[in-house]
């Protein structure tokens, strides 16, 4: 790189040699997937809450199961989070007490063993990509720190060669090969947070469910009529 | 990727997660702006490919005038009657001190025919009359070899008469100048803290320019020094004017190196 350029972003970008390139381009798009996923997480997840908040309310107004029943299966869509879980329960329910002759606490048990599966499946479409979330908070800034170490060693190299080794011959090398660890820690950051904030909210979400899965089931179990 | 029930979510994420890069990469653009005004060491070498030629031949000779015009005058002197092309050894002193006479007091040595009751100031204040005749004597003697040597240094012309043996002076001269162009090319850390000595032979172009690669003649053991030196050299490479004298002699030049003097 000339000296007397400016060092301007984009020179940095340019001027760096073909790996760390590469390290900065992989960077960049592990950024952009994470903070994809981020997004979708954060609207997921809210979503999920406002279903658990909309659903509760409906379930603990007292009104009719079997209307409430109605109501969930309605739309096109196959129900979801705490709806789709009353929604296999109380299928499981009413099926086995149509069919008759089965104990009543063996009823509750197979509905509560098909609500466990609904929540299984409901918690593992609130955990999907927060392992993506985590690799990308834990391993970004290795590959930045590669890339760094990468263009370091280049520009060192490029000091052997000269006469009178001065820091304006390094700086502009080590600077170039700095970007790579900066644009590691900035896809690590809002990952390694983003996981943070979305695990705490999945647990959350999950006590909720199982809280309801509980409750369902006394209701169940009193509701023998 | 994603899950099924996500699919809605998925475009409006996508276009918020570019938004925030677009959003952060403007913000690091206008504060990443940063203007370098360095104060950049290319004078150096500016003044290297300026400087002619004769401004730096009066650096290397100031030693030898002091010492050598005074002590030495007569002996010359008293040889002087014999042909004066003898050896090419005693040949070549006379040349330093007449270069050294003509080129840092020119203008003393030619005043000196015309005046002679007003001797030169200060140097020769000293000497008595018999030696003021004697420089007189070999100053008509210079000025018999000036056009003999006075030409070697712009017309080719003098070399041919005389052996192949370029002057000392113009030689040691020479090889002050290729030292000084190449020295500051040296990575001297890659030479050890050691003596060594490393030789190469060059040819040159008339205009100084390295015809084809430097050969290593005689290393001096450590093979990143003697790279260094011919990075150097290669570095260096429009090397400063050869005098006409030594290419009428050679174009091949040997230079010894100790990168640690």
């Amino acid at each position: 790189m000339n000296l007397t350029d400016d060092m301007s972003l984009f020179t940095l970008l340019s001027g760096a040699s073909v790996p760390v390139q590469l390290v900065m381009a992989i960077l960049l798009l592990t950024s952009l997937a994470s903070w994809w996923y981020i997004f979708i997480k954060v609207f997921s997840l809210k979503a999920a809450e406002r279903e658990i908040v909309d659903f509760e309310q409906d379930f603990w107004r007292g009104g009719d199961l079997n209307k409430l029943y109605e109501s969930v299966n309605a739309g096109r869509k196959r129900p979801q989070g705490m709806s789709s879980i009353f929604e296999a329960g109380f299928k499981e329910f009413t099926r086995l007490k149509r069919q008759g002759g089965l104990e009543m606490s063996d009823i509750t048990e197979s509905a509560r063993r098909a609500m466990r599966a609904a929540y299984n499946r409901e918690m593992d479409d609130l955990d999907a990509h927060l392992p993506f979330l985590a690799s990308v908070g834990s391993v970004s800034p290795y590959i930045g720190l590669f890339g760094t170490v990468w263009g370091i060693m280049n520009a060192f190299r490029g000091l052997a060669n000269m006469a009178q080794a001065t820091l304006a011959h390094v700086a502009p090398g080590i600077a170039e090969a700095l970007i790579a660890t900066a644009i590691g820690l900035f896809a690590a950051i809002p990952a390694v947070i983003a996981y943070n904030r979305f695990a705490s909210s999945v647990d959350r979400l999950a006590v909720r469910y199982e809280s309801f899965m509980e409750e369902f089931t006394n209701i169940l179990q009193r509701n023998k009529g | 990727m994603i899950r099924a029930h996500e699919n809605p979510l998925a475009l409006r994420a996508g276009i918020l997660a570019i938004l925030v890069h677009v959003v952060l990469l403007a913000l690091m653009f206008l504060s990443f702006n940063w203007h370098t005004v360095q104060a950049t060491s290319v004078a150096q070498v500016e003044l290297w490919n300026e400087i002619p030629m004769p401004q730096k031949v009066a650096k290397p000779l100031p030693e030898p005038v002091p010492e050598e015009p005074k002590p030495e005058p007569p002996k010359p002197v008293i040889e002087p009657p014999k042909p004066v092309e003898q050896v090419p050894e005693p040949k070549a002193e006379i040349q330093i001190k007449k270069e050294s006479v003509k080129e840092v007091k020119p203008k003393k040595v030619e005043e000196k025919p015309k005046e002679p009751p007003k001797p030169d100031p200060v140097k020769l204040k000293e000497a008595e009359k018999k030696r003021q005749d004697d420089i007189r004597k070999l100053q008509q003697m210079f000025a018999d070899e000036d056009q003999k040597a006075q030409a070697p240094t712009k017309v080719v012309t003098a070399p041919v008469n005389d052996t192949p043996s370029v002057s000392a002076a113009t030689q040691s001269q020479y090889a002050g100048l290729v030292d000084q162009k190449i020295r500051p090319f040296v990575n001297k850390q890659l030479c050890g803290t050691g003596k060594p000595v490393v030789t190469f032979e060059i040819t040159l172009m008339p205009t100084g320019e390295i015809l084809g690669s430097p050969r290593l003649i005689k290393g001096s053991g450590m093979s990143a020094c003697d790279d260094s030196i011919d990075r150097a050299i290669r570095q260096a490479n429009p090397l400063p004017k050869p005098p006409a004298e030594i290419l009428a002699v050679s174009r091949t030049l040997t230079l010894n190196f100790r990168p640690n003097d």
